[in-house]
């Protein structure tokens, strides 16, 4: 019912309460446009002051004043209106029960429509008596100031109070709105869970260069590179510093240069993360959407076709053609002489007659 | 170039626990961090206890993902290190480098190669000819390749001095060159001997 004033905030394109708000958020709501200060009795604003300085009490609150009105009403001719309602009430059964003779659960309306008219009054006057408790709980907002931590009002607040959200420790949890409970619970938990992986990665020192990877001085450094295959920290730049630098004499590039420089166990890519992981359902996410991120970026190598990837179906770039096609891939199988299958790679006529030398 | 960020931590770090390892690693000069000398002791139940050896090390530009260059400073008789150039024999030093390595880790590395020699890779094949076929006559050999060269230390500034001077060397040509040497007998000879 408060419903039918616009909501300011709204009227601003800045409502945060947005279905649970009490005013109205519907446009042909008429605003409410009276100076609040000039109801108390003086406006500092005076002729400038941008709304409305009506002195109107039955302005300010639509109820109470149709309470007064049906109170008229009700007061007028007692005796009248139940003459007719008796009247039309007969009518009503005869039609009713003529219509349906199976007399099944009747609903018979002891008093006339307008008589509802007359009913409603004391609804509405009681409703103005409680006016905040009346609405329907999951409706109204929480305390705000609860919600931010202390609220200055205690018991006495107006306000629910929301519950305790165990994770931030502020009571934003809305007792009467389950939905929007778990998913501040949620969303609460996740970054909880970001902040306590953000701190403890703080303290994660490079094997490499032995400086904390978070607080390398170099913005782009600051990055974990994560291996697929072990869980040895280092920092983005040294590993792939390791990975790329020129195999000294004798070094065999797969049992050196790709494996862990700690456990020397082979890994095949990085991956390049903000964040070390505590578990491995973490790592694992980390691993998932730095693919996914790559799978959505077109390879360079393919060029929409007119290229070829050497990384062939291990790449993890998007190979599209132009008109969005993914690229299918057959493998080749051949029996190798030792019973092994090996993936035939794919050979172009092109390759051979490139290499050809005409005398 | 060579990350001396963590060329200084590492040396911090290693002579944080000298007490306990017994490894040092100092700074030849103190402009130039890419030259080091480091220290290790002869390790225990071998020919070589009691002994310091000095080992001689340079640093790569690309170091650490380089290895860095090592070759001992002081004499040692042992069949993976050469008794000439004291070049060491270590796949570690080479091929099987890691930047997880660090100098301490290879002066470990190193120190453990003079309790667990491997005759069959030899570096110098005198010594490990020798290491084969004449196991007590190494023993020896090393022992006192170790008494004369690795524990100056034994002795006192006035000893050295007198040794030298004994030598034929004038007094004061002596005390300078041990001062030049920081006090190393072997150095303070090698040193008189060339120039």
């Amino acid at each position: 019912m408060s419903k039918r004033v616009l909501c300011k905030f709204f009227a601003h394109g800045a409502c945060l309460k947005g279905d649970h708000c009490e005013f109205s958020h519907d446009w042909k709501a008429p605003p409410n446009n009276i100076c609040t200060f000039y109801q108390k009795g003086v406006c500092a604003y005076g002729s400038r002051c941008r709304y409305d300085h009506v002195k109107v009490a039955r302005l300010q609150s639509p109820a109470p004043s149709s309470s007064a009105y049906s109170h008229q009403h009700h007061s007028v001719p007692a005796d009248h209106p139940s003459e007719s309602a008796a009247d039309t009430a007969s009518v009503v059964t005869a039609v009713t029960s003529e219509l349906s003779a199976s007399g099944g659960p009747l609903y018979l309306p002891t008093t006339p429509a307008w008589d509802e008219k007359l009913q409603h009054p004391d609804m509405t006057e009681n409703d103005d008596v409680r006016e905040p408790r009346c609405v329907n709980p999951a409706d109204r907002p929480i305390c705000s100031f609860a919600a931010a931590g202390n609220c200055p009002r205690g018991e006495e607040c107006p306000h629910i109070h929301g519950d305790l959200c165990p994770t931030c420790g502020k009571h934003c949890l809305h007792p009467f709105r389950p939905q929007e409970r778990e998913e501040h619970v949620k969303t609460c938990e996740k970054m909880q869970r970001k902040l306590e992986a953000l701190k403890h990665s703080q303290e994660i020192e490079c094997s490499v260069c032995l400086e904390r990877v978070l607080s390398k001085s170099d913005l782009a450094e600051r990055k974990f590179g994560i291996l697929s295959e072990c869980d040895h920290p280092f920092c983005i730049s040294c590993i792939r510093n390791w990975r790329s630098s020129s195999p000294a004499s004798g070094m065999d590039v797969n049992s050196a240069l790709r494996a862990c420089p700690i456990c020397r166990k082979l890994s095949y890519f990085v991956i390049p993360s903000v964040i070390w992981y505590c578990s491995k359902v973490e790592k694992q996410d980390i691993v998932d959407s730095y693919k996914a991120k790559l799978r959505s970026i077109d390879c360079k190598h393919f060029d929409f076709g007119n290229g070829t990837c050497p990384f062939g179906t291990s790449c993890f770039y998007k190979h599209a053609y132009c008109d969005g096609r993914l690229e299918e891939v057959v493998l080749r199988h051949l029996g190798a002489e030792d019973g092994n299958t090996v993936i035939a790679k794919s050979v172009r006529l092109s390759d051979f007659l490139s290499n050809i030398q005409i005398r | 170039m060579v990350d001396f960020a963590r060329v200084q931590k590492e040396l911090q770090e290693c002579n944080r626990d000298f007490e306990v390892s017994g490894i040092k690693v100092i700074p030849k000069s103190d402009a130039n961090l890419a030259h080091l000398l480091g220290t290790i002791p002869g390790p225990l139940g071998t020919p070589y206890e009691g002994g310091s050896f000095k080992i001689d090390i340079t640093l790569p530009d690309g170091y650490p993902f380089e290895p860095p260059k090592m070759h001992f400073a002081t004499k040692v008789w042992h069949p993976n290190i050469s008794s000439q150039s004291g070049a060491i024999c270590l796949d570690i030093l080479k091929d099987q480098w890691s930047p997880a390595l660090t100098l301490k880790t290879a002066l470990l590395s190193v120190q453990a190669l003079l309790s667990a020699p491997e005759p069959d890779d030899p570096q110098d094949a005198v010594v490990a000819q020798q290491y084969l076929r004449d196991y007590p006559t190494f023993m020896g050999t090393a022992r006192y390749w170790t008494e004369a060269f690795a524990m100056t230390s034994s002795l006192g500034v006035e000893e050295k001095v007198q040794k030298l001077v004994e030598m034929g060397f004038p007094e004061a040509l002596v005390k300078s060159t041990l001062v030049s040497v920081n006090g190393d007998e072997n150095m303070a000879l090698e040193k008189l001997c060339s120039g």
